[in-house]
């Protein structure tokens, strides 16, 4: 099991569960079943799978992109943090090639760490920044619902995800 | 005549954070995303990260008393004091209620008299875990007002 120093209570994933169905049906909660029906915790499935590879190879380059203008980024004042990129692609070579999750927009900031971030326009967002310290640190931001929702923590095992990042990246229902 | 803002940023005050990004186009260094379906755009987390010292100190413009392009013209003032060589996008605009919430400060701060309208927004400390949320926050409910004399995106 992935670490988390944050689990995420089951009355919290409730929330999440309900914030993001009362977007679609403000009358009641859906049982799972009905939530599938309307593709809230259902994964999407991409049928292709040479379109998956073309897509994660297009996200490595970009990360390998960084790497090459190292020298030009110390110019403009940011100082590359190596271990941090290179978790970003260890992630995506062990997450996103072997999953449903669509590719992220990559974000650099200005102190050299690199994040990715997922949005459902009028759901929701993830940011997962990768740290220099071995270990990713992520916030699902929930903010349309009756109450906002945060829900953060630290990844430390790209292999065996912490269930709250990935139930939360279900519930935004990205496609 | 101008007349000088009160000393207390009041909740319902709106900020403009200025977003600039390097004129070479590449893909990571992109500080706001386009909302092919709505039409609209996102700001990236990092627009409420600074790379420069104080780290928890992020500089904004009170815009409440401003007409949009009075608002863009302190951007592009910021742009050319800071970032000479990059590119003005606009700002994000994000309510000052917001950061209150988040247990940021907002502080008037005119830099001896040079910038009638500069804040500051003092997040609450430094762990990196605490400035990711808020950074994160203030994206996600910050709304993005695009330099108008950029091209369309659609075009």
């Amino acid at each position: 099991m992935a670490h988390s120093s944050y689990n995420t209570p089951s009355n919290v994933r409730q929330k999440i569960y309900s914030s993001a169905y009362k977007k679609v049906n403000k009358t009641s909660y859906p049982d799972d079943d009905d939530r599938r029906i309307i593709g809230l915790i259902e994964p999407v499935i991409n049928l292709s799978a040479a379109n998956d590879c073309y897509k994660v190879h297009t996200l490595i380059e970009d990360i390998n992109s960084i790497l090459s203008d190292k020298k030009e980024l110390r110019k403009e004042g940011i100082e590359l943090k190596n271990k941090s990129i290179d978790l970003a692609k260890n992630f995506s070579v062990t997450f996103i090639t072997d999953s449903t999750i669509p590719e992220p927009t990559m974000d650099l900031l200005p102190n050299g760490l690199l994040s990715f971030t997922w949005r459902k326009k009028g759901i929701g967002m993830i940011n997962l920044l990768f740290t220099d310290q071995g270990y990713a640190l992520y916030t699902a931001f929930f903010p349309y619902g009756k109450e906002e929702i945060t829900i953060k923590g630290k990844i430390k095992d790209f292999t065996e995800l912490s269930d709250s990042f990935i139930s939360a990246i279900e519930k935004l229902n990205l496609s | 005549m101008t007349l000088p803002l009160p000393d207390i940023v009041a909740e319902e005050e709106e900020l403009a954070r200025v977003v600039c990004d390097s004129s070479k186009q590449k893909k990571y260094k992109n500080k706001i995303i386009y909302n092919e379906d709505d039409d609209s755009w996102d700001v990236q987390v990092s627009v409420f990260l600074d790379g420069r010292e104080p780290k928890e100190v992020h500089s904004v413009n009170r815009i409440s008393t401003l007409n949009l392009g009075q608002a863009h013209a302190l951007g592009i003032q910021h742009r050319d004091d800071h970032q000479p060589d990059s590119t003005y996008h606009g700002f994000a605009k994000i309510l000052a209620a917001i950061c209150y919430e988040q247990d940021c400060a907002v502080e008037p701060d005119d830099l001896d008299g040079t910038k009638p309208y500069h804040a500051n927004i003092t997040y609450p400390n430094t762990k990196l875990e605490d400035m990711h949320e808020i950074a994160t926050k203030l994206a996600e409910l910050s709304e993005f007002e695009r330099n108008p004399e950029l091209d369309n995106p659609s075009d």
